[in-house]
């Protein structure tokens, strides 16, 4: 019996050591996730003078994909490929008539959720006067992008653009062009909130 | 003639669907004209069954009875003949079961001749009908109604309940135990002498 | 002994009953109806029913022609009921199908405003930080 009872307690520490180690190694490389949250900055479309809320998922795009494949205008085809390969597009963008319409608070919730690791910021543009920011997220597996964010946090305008996917980021990008007008397909931009644009984003700058 | 003939058995028949549909309206004088149509097959076949002429008027009124309760289910005056053969067999043969015995009749009542021609051996026929009493009841049915009434072996089949095959074996032992029957009598007649 | 069937037939001879014998059976028959044995007999009631049609051979053609007609008539409505479900589904399916082709639509459009949004904020940043467009690059050099 004495000789058992240290046995015992030997092993039952050695089990609880394993254990930790196995939850410290699964915390460790959890894989963060790629869908930010974004519902803290819904409470800002009140104020916006414009605010457009995009929220696409797997089934959505992929109806999607299929609808524009059905026009088979080869000018599509680029579209058709950054689409299928995505999981979720998730956009939030407001545009104010004044400044400090929102809090740093706000945008800040938004940087918690990239400062895991796993998501590396790969561009900052930070403007000191008017302390505007701009960042590109990537969320990387090895060699894959699993994920995009953009953060644009200006003084009259709010966009958080996140993309879940094996995403073709240059691609996106290089998308430019392509979109000739309002009405190539025969549609107008739409935004969930009811609002229309007055004017696309290319204008902008 | 021929003609006469056909007509006079279209008339025959008519009548009696005439007789028949009134009878089942209520018409008694038309229940009547039945009954004395038929009254001698039902008698017959119930006297030469039964070999006891009262037992065979009392089963055949009976039949007659019944006949009333049933004007309505009879469709035709042919479907009237085989139904009362068919009855009056079957009652026969329960009636027969009921008596459990068969008994040979004496001489003195032997039954009263045909109206018809008399027979060429009275003595001969007397034992024939002697040895009929002693068939057993299905036998002795398929008998009467091949040799008195003329039934083919397939209506003796319908009017019993029997298979046709069954109707044709029987008859065929019948006549052989009636011959059978007739030799033993002749031998007992001669052993009475002696 | 020998007999032949001829002999048979002469001793089965259908015999009569006798004098009197239908009076005793109709005498019967009213006694039985006296005691209540029997019920007196009318044409309605103990007429076959299957032999009606013997006697009213016009109603049974007027029965049979109305039955008739009520067959086709429930076949005819059944036919219209089981059409009217089949256009109905049709509708429905094809109310389905626009429902899901509005929704295709949607989410082209949405997907395409997504893209647009996406690639103009990506390329504002990248202006704004004065980088190249070459993202390849960049992420290249990310891994470095």
């Amino acid at each position: 019996m004495n000789r058992v009872t240290p046995m015992l307690m030997r092993i039952f520490v050695g089990l609880a050591l394993c254990f930790m180690a196995a939850n410290g190694y699964a915390q460790q490389n959890a894989q963060p996730s790629a869908r930010l949250q974004l519902e803290n900055l819904d409470k800002l479309s009140e104020k916006a003078s414009h605010f457009t809320e995009v929220t696409l998922d797997g089934p959505m795009l992929e109806m999607a994909a299929k609808f524009i494949a059905m026009d088979d205008d080869p000018s599509d085809a680029d579209m058709i490929a950054i689409i299928k390969n995505l999981k979720g597009i998730y956009i939030k963008t407001f545009e104010f008539d004044a400044s400090n319409q929102y809090s740093q608070a706000d945008v800040e919730a938004i940087r918690k959720q990239l400062a895991v690791p796993g998501w590396s910021r790969i561009v900052t543009d930070i403007d000191k006067r008017t302390g505007e920011k701009n960042e590109i997220y990537l969320l990387k597996s090895g060699d894959r992008v699993d994920g995009v964010t953009i953060l644009v946090a200006e003084a009259r305008e709010l966009t958080v653009v996140n993309i879940v996917g094996a995403v073709p980021i240059d691609k996106i990008a290089k998308l430019q062009g392509q979109f000739i007008h309002d009405g190539k397909h025969g549609h107008k931009n739409k935004m969930d909130s009811g609002k229309k644009d007055k004017e696309s984003s290319d204008e902008k700058k | 003639m021929e003609q006469e003939v056909g007509r006079d058995v279209k008339h025959e028949g008519d009548r009696l669907e005439a007789a028949l549909s009134r009878s089942a309206q209520g018409d008694s004088t038309a229940f009547a004209e039945l009954v004395r149509e038929h009254q001698g097959m039902v008698f017959s076949i119930a006297y030469h069954y039964l070999q006891d002429r009262s037992l065979a008027e009392d089963l055949a009124q009976e039949v007659f009875l019944e006949l009333y309760q049933s004007l309505g289910r009879i469709q035709s005056a042919a479907h009237l003949t085989y139904w009362l053969r068919r009855v009056t067999a079957n009652r026969c043969i329960d009636q027969g079961r009921k008596k459990l015995r068969r008994r040979e009749q004496a001489l003195e009542e032997a039954p009263e001749p045909a109206a018809s021609d008399p027979p060429a051996d009275p003595l001969l026929l007397e034992r024939l009908q002697q040895s009929l009493a002693v068939l057993p009841e299905r036998q002795r049915m398929v008998v009467i109604l091949r040799f008195q009434e003329g039934l083919g072996p397939a209506e003796i089949a319908e009017a019993l309940d029997m298979p046709v095959n069954t109707v044709k074996s029987t008859l065929h032992r019948s006549l052989e135990e009636l011959r059978r029957g007739l030799t033993r009598k002749l031998r007992e007649v001669r052993y009475a002498f002696f | 002994m020998h007999f032949s069937e001829d002999d048979l037939r002469a001793a089965l001879k259908r015999k009569d009953p006798g004098e009197g014998f239908t009076q005793r059976v109709m005498a019967r028959v009213e006694q039985a109806k006296a005691e209540g044995k029997i019920k007196p007999v009318n044409g309605k009631a103990n007429r076959s029913l299957f032999a009606w049609w013997k006697l009213r051979p016009a109603w049974t053609f007027a029965v049979v022609a109305l039955l008739l007609l009520g067959f086709a008539w429930g076949g005819y409505q059944y036919s219209e009921y089981r059409h009217q479900q089949i256009a109905k589904r049709e509708r429905q399916q094809l109310e389905e199908l626009k429902k899901q082709q509005e929704e295709a639509e949607r989410a082209r459009d949405q997907a395409i405003l997504a893209l647009q949004i996406a690639r103009s904020k990506l390329n504002h940043v990248l202006e704004q930080a004065q980088m190249p467009a070459d993202l390849d690059k960049i992420i290249r050099r990310q891994r470095l």
